[in-house]
């Protein structure tokens, strides 16, 4: 039932994805609505999803690749969505859905058999520290697609309010992210001690966590004391988000570790 | 004192610590450990770039409410740091296998046994398992050969090996609703069999029904010396736990269980289930730590998180001109 309703909400990001690219060429008040409209309906099939989901695993659903791509589809589509609510902002809408239709759909090819929770994972700390760190990854995703239009923007658009407006999407959603990810790490640490007695054991997925936090770090450091913006910060900013895919993806698949169990 | 309070230093300094963080993350963990984590270079860069916030900090002292938060996140990693140092200098950390019955006063730190000062007793290790769902028939076929696990199905022969037996399952009932005719009688999981092979040339049937004690009850010719049984079969480890009991010279101070997120403390001790004998159950693998910055590291934790929202919460309420300023600078430095 839950993989019906994933497959609803990914035709539901999709005809968003399509709504938003078609009002980028022909830009209408009504097809942005719908688009909107659209990207709701997605998110709440998404959160239904994940909710049945639950119920069927019998756990919280954040044990393996399948359920974490569902959470981060979400993320992103959620994060996308309070901004769109508060700014209003062109082409921002297309990249956003398609990183969420992407990663749903890319969530179809990992194994979504529910399977019982390993003794290490059945903890409250699952809950705390995988939302914290997912809801970081959406933000940071969201920066990544301002980012990218902005420097696009800079470079092909006579629309001079655009790269601003981008620039400063850019900057609160990794001011969320970096906040989020901050906490995610530290519920993951603490949850680490109960574990294994020991809050940071050099764990590939610990340290490239790091090396995303010390890049936002970074970021935001550059913006407040240097006054950095626009190109440098939209590309430390790319950089950032290369970390999170890393982090993400690369490291499950590639390094071995404690955290191996999301394959 | 000047060098080591601007951000340029503290900009060098994260480069160099994300270099070596990469670095160090492709290499495997023992050499991960040795040729950066564990390095005295790296510390040096680490405790630098903390030495770089304390500085920055000293120097930008808050003297406004809004400023607290950002205060509060940078005083944060000093705490962190010296919790981890305290750590380091006096905690303990180790390794304790212990048999079923056996007292340990000491646990093996790595570079020998170190005392706790005071004993522990393995009272008792247990495994919990998922239930599957799934029946299997348990066949041992004499005292000398080891036992099979045959899952069945209907109309299906089995040849068990070192034996010159096969059981062939004539009908299975799974459950209330599903079976065949011959089972219908029978309570599910109920299971009919014929064991071939038998030197007597005699039939040996055998009906399985109902449950009892976790099995289904047996009833009919078993062959002589053969062992069957049809239970069912254990799913995935679910927990693995040790009942544990602290001693002072054979006087019980403590006992209790330890198992994976849930460690037992005593005496600046934490108890970690690690691992177990997976073939027989018989020693249970306890990581022993001893930390004494912890309190330091989990407040510097709080600070953090703390100061993180406080000092996001107030960058976020900037009024639009400091920002759009910051959009014209953008412009400006493009152009």
């Amino acid at each position: 039932m839950s993989i019906s309703l994933v497959n609803g909400s990914l035709a539901c990001y999709l005809a968003a994805v399509l709504l938003y690219g078609t009002h980028l060429i022909s830009p209408k008040g009504r097809l942005k609505k719908c688009a909107r409209w659209t990207l709701l309906l997605g998110l709440l099939l998404n959160t239904t999803a994940i909710g049945l989901r639950w119920r069927e695993a019998g756990h919280p659903p954040f044990s393996n690749m399948y359920e974490t791509m569902l959470c981060l589809a979400w993320c992103i589509a959620a994060v996308y969505f309070l901004l769109e609510i508060a700014y209003d902002p062109p082409y921002l809408g297309f990249l956003a859905t398609l990183f969420a239709a992407f990663v749903l759909a890319a969530a179809s090819f990992a194994d979504s058999e529910p399977r019982p929770l390993i003794p290490a994972l059945q903890s409250n700390w699952l809950v705390y520290h995988v939302v914290l760190c997912f809801a970081a990854y959406g933000a940071f995703t969201v920066s990544f697609a301002g980012s990218v239009i902005f420097l696009l923007a800079r470079r092909y658009s006579r629309n001079i309010q655009i790269a601003p407006l981008m620039n400063r999407i850019s900057y609160r959603s990794i001011s969320f992210g970096f906040l989020f990810l901050t906490l995610g790490i530290i519920t993951g640490s603490v949850w680490a001690n109960k574990a294994w007695g020991s809050y940071w054991s050099w764990d590939p997925k610990e340290t490239w966590a790091l090396i995303t936090w010390l890049i936002y770090a970074l970021y935001l450091h550059m913006r407040s004391a240097k006054g950095w913006g626009g190109s440098r910060a939209s590309w430390l900013s790319i950089a950032g988000f290369c970390a999170v895919i890393f982090t993400y993806f690369g490291v499950s698949f590639l390094l071995p570790g404690l955290h191996s169990y999301l394959k | 004192m000047r060098f080591f309070s601007t951000t340029r230093t503290a900009a060098a300094l994260c480069a160099a610590i994300l270099i070596a963080l990469i670095i160090g993350s492709l290499l495997p963990p023992k050499g991960a450990w040795d040729w950066v984590y564990g390095t005295f270079w790296f510390n040096c860069i680490l405790s630098l770039f903390c030495l770089n916030i304390v500085a920055c900090r000293i120097r930008k002292f808050p003297r406004h409410l809004n400023q607290v938060g950002s205060f509060a996140l940078h005083l944060s990693f000093i705490l962190i740091l010296t919790g981890v140092i305290t750590g380091h200098l006096w905690g303990a950390n180790g390794f304790l296998q212990i048999r079923k019955g056996e007292i340990s006063s000491v646990f093996d730190s790595g570079e020998g046994p170190e005392p706790f000062g005071f004993q522990v007793r393995l009272d008792d290790f247990s495994i919990e398992r998922y239930k599957t769902g799934q029946w299997g028939l348990n066949v041992q076929p004499s005292p000398e050969t080891p036992e099979y696990t045959i899952v069945p199905e209907a109309g299906m022969e089995y040849p068990i090996p070192h034996s010159p037996y096969s059981i062939r399952v004539r009908a299975l009932r799974e459950s209330y609703g599903k079976g065949e005719a011959a089972t219908t009688l029978l309570r599910p999981p109920a299971l009919l069999m014929e064991i071939r092979g038998v030197e007597d040339g005699a039939p040996h049937l055998l009906a399985a029904e109902g449950v009892e004690n976790g099995k289904a009850r047996l009833g009919g010719n078993i062959p002589p010396g053969m062992r069957i049984s049809y239970e069912q079969l254990p799913g995935r480890v679910k927990q693995y736990m040790s009942r544990i009991t602290i001693l002072d010279h054979e006087r019980p101070l403590l006992t209790g269980t330890v198992s994976v997120n849930t460690p037992l403390n005593y005496g600046g001790f934490s108890f970690y289930q690690m691992s177990y004998d997976e073939k027989a159950q018989q020693w249970s693998g306890l990581g022993v730590k001893k930390n004494p910055g912890i309190p330091l590291v989990y407040t510097g934790f709080a600070l953090l998180a703390a100061g993180i929202t406080l000092a996001v919460m107030r960058s976020l309420r900037q009024r639009k001109p400091q920002e759009a300023t910051l959009a014209l600078t953008s412009h400006r430095e493009e152009n």
